[in-house]
């Protein structure tokens, strides 16, 4: 059966799928799409999330517009004044962006210029990408992004700014914004990463599906901080990352005011020493849904992991956390920690996790936890018997919770 | 009833100390205390007896429930300004249950009976209005707030009792002088500042941060419940002497304990017995001593007539 969801997606793939020299990748993807499906409840990935309006739902291509710099300098960070890129409904705009801070050797291009000048690299890692990928959601990205950005930072290169990426909407119109990030970061490169959305039609339910894919060689350190708020579209963000030996990478996602969101996560320790940190941070009211997914892959000795996904929840709001650590035959000494933790305030929220460990070396170190937790009476009455209210009390109970998760660069990021 | 002479009743007492430095520490507290009574007792003769302003507390014929089970089965007891009060009994017998009964632990059901605060009926009152009046209770076992830096808790106390008041709130520089001020007396490091309330603490550090609060918040009544569990002697010195610095004759203090130990550093003006419910006996210093010495047995509900 073919929803008007699926319908008009179809429309806007095949508008845009031929238009550079990324159509082949994108046909493949749409292909491989056609083959699994989008899925339903009935997949077990997909199985606490609430999306019936979403399938009734149609969305449009996104169309190009032109805006000004003045319009967008507001959302920039105080420090990246100087090192911002800006994508206007997906698209990279170079014309609106500031790289100046950021050093000369530093490749930054549209994905479809990379596609010619790192020919070899790319095309080598989308058959890959395309043969591995599962997530119907990232197939769909595959086939539905516009002009993506390619970013090459050369081994050793001193990046002192962090880099904001903008992601910018404009039209009333639901349109379906599909954006590729590429990164290849070199040996002993430091780079953090912000992405930030800013909606000039916070109205408009949209269909945002934004894709990381990180390459972080030896010793490389990123990290990436990303979040959504007050927003009412429909957010399918993925992150697919390989760390090459000691690489470390560390990603920060809140989530607050946003009507749906859908991070998944997959991420291969491929190099001994290895390192990975991924923290997430829901606050959800309404019938607002937050959904996590998150596969990490111990592929090498001595390779460290640790998640830590946490939820809010008010009202009727949803969260839900799926995740999964396989640790290779090879990948002795492992360490690989994962704790969901769900702070419920309203009566009809719902929150479930499921963890899931497939280890097959001998030597590890591994724990799972979750939580769903009420707040709780003795601390209320710590806090009340103290003279503070009992909505002071909750709030102060809540951003305790919340602390744990800081949300750097942004401001008010938690709250 | 045995009434020990009060040199011997120090130096017996005070194994940690020379004799004669308690025996002057006692001295100077005695007389302090004598004078505040002696005040006292003029008041009482003049005003105090159509205005309330002497009287802190008041419970009269306490009777409460939990989960249907009675606790505490017609609690009389009167706190006037200035006094110092401990309350003594085994386990179970309900010390702990007026403590939190009082602070206004929705846990428990006050079934009748009347308490006065500074001459208004609290019963009705949520637990931070009574904390806005100036009561304060110290817990038995206090909470870890985890992620709760103790200065964000302690000025968000602080303000909401000021706020509550109709007084300009503190800003952040003044808050953070007083509270240094207040940690120096109470001898808690600065470093307990940004950790979590409580957040791993060990027992002897939750109980000086209960401490720190009662300093912060200056309370007109403090209720301390078993503070003296867990503590060491130097701990319980460092208590001890940050509850006797902020006594003055404008406040009280209830300590409940189970054991005589802590009224060797604080003495109080009366010690009262609860066992099943009720108070079956009260009495001077001397009193707590007694108990140490026979336990609680020969104190039997039905033998006591009020």
């Amino acid at each position: 059966m073919t929803t008007p969801f699926q319908t008009s997606l179809k429309g806007v793939f095949e508008q845009s799928a031929q238009r550079d020299a990324l159509g082949a990748v994108r046909a493949k993807a749409w292909q491989q799409l056609e083959q699994c499906g989008l899925p339903t409840r009935k997949d077990e990935a997909f199985s606490y999330v609430s999306w019936r309006d979403l399938h009734e739902s149609v969305f449009q291509s996104s169309a190009p517009v032109s805006l000004q710099k003045s319009e967008i300098l507001q959302h920039v960070l105080p420090c990246c004044s100087h090192s911002h890129l800006v994508l206007v409904n997906g698209i990279f705009m170079p014309e609106l962006s500031d790289l100046s801070a950021l050093p000369a050797s530093i490749v930054l291009l549209p994905l479809a210029e990379a596609m010619r000048s790192h020919s070899a690299f790319l095309q080598n890692h989308f058959a890959k990408a395309l043969k591995e990928e599962k997530d119907p959601f990232v197939l769909l990205n595959l086939a539905l992004h516009a002009s993506g950005v390619f970013l090459y930072v050369p081994p050793k290169t001193g990046v002192v700014a962090p880099i904001q990426c903008l992601h910018v909407s404009q039209g009333s119109q639901p349109q379906a914004i599909a954006s590729r990030l590429h990164l290849l970061v070199g040996a002993q490169v430091q780079l953090e990463w912000i992405n930030s959305s800013v909606e000039l039609d916070p109205a408009a339910a949209h269909f945002f599906t934004t894709n990381m894919d990180l390459l972080l060689e030896e010793g490389a350190q990123v990290g990436v901080f990303q979040s959504a708020q007050h927003s009412s579209a429909w957010i399918f963000n993925a992150l697919r990352a390989t760390l090459k030996r000691s690489a470390c990478l560390k990603t920060v996602h809140h989530g607050v005011g946003a009507k749906f969101t859908r991070q998944s996560y997959r991420v291969r320790l491929s190099g001994e020493g290895s390192e990975v940190d991924l923290k997430g941070l829901s606050k959800l009211s309404g019938r607002e849904q937050a959904h996590a997914h998150v596969v990490i892959d111990h592929e090498a000795p001595h390779t460290r992991s640790n998640q830590l996904f946490k939820g809010v929840l008010f009202d009727a709001s949803q969260s839900s956390f799926d995740g999964k650590i396989i640790v290779r035959k090879e990948a002795q000494k492992t360490e690989a920690y994962q704790l969901n933790r769900h702070l419920i305030l309203g009566s009809a929220a719902v929150a479930n996790s499921k963890p899931n460990l497939e280890i097959f070396a001998d030597d590890v170190k591994a724990s799972h936890g979750a939580t769903v937790t009420q707040p709780d009476a003795a601390q209320l009455f710590y806090l009340k018997s103290r003279g503070i209210s009992q909505s002071g009390a909750q709030e102060l109970l809540i951003e305790g919770f919340c602390q744990e998760i800081p949300m750097p660069y942004m401001r008010g990021g938690a709250s | 009833m045995l009434v020990p002479n009060h040199k011997s009743f120090y130096q017996d007492l005070r194994p940690g100390f020379s004799a004669g430095q308690s025996a002057e520490r006692a001295g100077i507290f005695e007389q302090a205390v004598k004078r505040e009574r002696e005040a006292q007792q003029n008041k009482d003769g003049s005003k105090i007896a159509e205005n309330f302003c002497g009287w802190v507390l008041e419970i009269k014929e306490l009777h409460v429930t939990i989960e249907g089970k009675p606790i505490l089965k017609g609690v009389n007891l009167t706190v006037r300004k200035g006094e110092i009060h401990a309350i003594m009994g085994p386990n179970g017998a309900g010390k702990s249950t007026l403590a939190k009964v009082l602070a206004g632990d929705p846990a428990y059901e006050v079934v009748s009976g009347e308490v006065l605060f500074l001459g208004q009926n609290i019963l009705e009152l949520d637990p931070e209005q009574r904390a806005h009046l100036g009561l304060f209770l110290g817990f038995q076992y206090p909470v870890e707030l985890p992620g709760i830096s103790n200065l964000q808790f302690l000025q968000t106390a602080y303000n909401a009792k000021r706020k509550a008041r109709s007084e300009p709130v503190l800003s952040d520089e003044e808050f953070q002088k007083l509270l240094d001020e207040r940690m120096e007396l109470v001898e808690v490091r600065s470093e307990f500042k940004l950790r979590g309330v409580n957040e791993g603490f060990s027992g002897g550090e939750k109980k000086r941060n209960e401490i720190l609060q009662m300093a912060v918040l200056a309370p007109a009544l403090a209720i301390l419940d078993e503070t003296d569990s867990g503590l060491d002697i130097d701990a319980m010195r460092i208590v001890a002497r940050g509850v006797s610095c902020l006594m003055n004759e404008e406040n009280a203090l209830l300590l409940i304990t189970h054991y005589q130990r802590l009224l060797d550093y604080i003495r109080p003006h009366f010690v009262h017995v609860i066992i099943d419910g009720k108070v079956v006996q009260s009495g001077g210093a001397e009193l707590a001593l007694e108990l140490e010495n026979k336990g609680y047995d020969w104190l039997h509900p039905a033998e006591v007539n009020v």
